[in-house]
């Protein structure tokens, strides 16, 4: 037998000008599926909602500031007032939110093939294209 | 000389949560020396069996209330629970 639930931990993701998102260390299921659910336009992945989707899936808060300089709600929002959050600031700060949460992504599924290497004994295995 | 007051703190709107998971949606809640009770509605049961939970008010201000919880029980759409000291 073995523990298959993560508790909800946090990281925290620098970026420019003294900002910085909270972003969710590993998803649930649930919220990988509901990730994927968000990506579907139809019976396909929609490629302009793929990255929209995979930050909503792991933002919890950030430093992002209004006009007026007040943080932009987004904590315990639903995921429509989190969408309209990041439709409202400039695409140059979203690619380097989405950037930064796609390099969240991969050190996190890294981490997770070393635990599993760790409990299997063996070294994690990179595959790469001959 | 320290003398116990009992205050009751009601209100209309909360949430329960594990970390930044949304457990519970609660609507009229009620806390008296340390006892809490609370009707919900959108439970998770799966993550309300989880630990530790926080009952969590955002006031209008923004700024926010959080008390860990313990003890919590669910009967129907009832649900109770001993409150800790609040957080910072």
């Amino acid at each position: 037998m073995s523990v298959r639930v993560r508790r909800p931990d946090t990281a925290r993701l620098e970026l420019s000008r003294g900002d910085w998102l909270i972003v969710k260390k590993h998803l649930t299921a649930g919220e990988t599926l509901e990730m994927f659910g968000l990506m579907r336009q139809r019976d396909s992945v929609d490629s302009i909602r793929f990255g929209l989707s995979r930050i909503i899936a792991h933002l919890v808060d950030w430093s992002i500031q209004d006009l007026d300089g007040k943080v932009i709600p987004i904590t315990g929002k639903p995921i429509a007032d989190v969408e309209s959050a990041l439709r409202l600031i400039d695409y140059d700060t979203f690619t380097e939110i989405e950037k930064a949460v796609d390099a969240h992504m991969a050190a996190m599924e890294q981490e997770r093939k070393n635990e599993r290497a760790a409990e299997t004994g063996s070294s994690p295995i990179s595959l790469s294209a001959a | 000389m320290i003398t116990e007051t009992r205050i009751t703190v009601t209100g209309a709107t909360g949430q329960v949560r594990w970390g930044y998971h949304l457990v519970a949606e609660v609507g009229a809640w009620t806390l008296s020396k340390g006892l809490f009770s609370a009707t919900v509605q959108n439970v998770d049961t799966a993550k309300l069996s989880q630990a530790p939970l926080s009952f969590v008010v955002v006031r209008p201000n923004g700024s926010r209330w959080e008390w860990p919880m313990r003890d919590v029980s669910l009967l129907g759409s009832i649900l109770t629970a001993r409150l800790e000291e609040q957080e910072a």
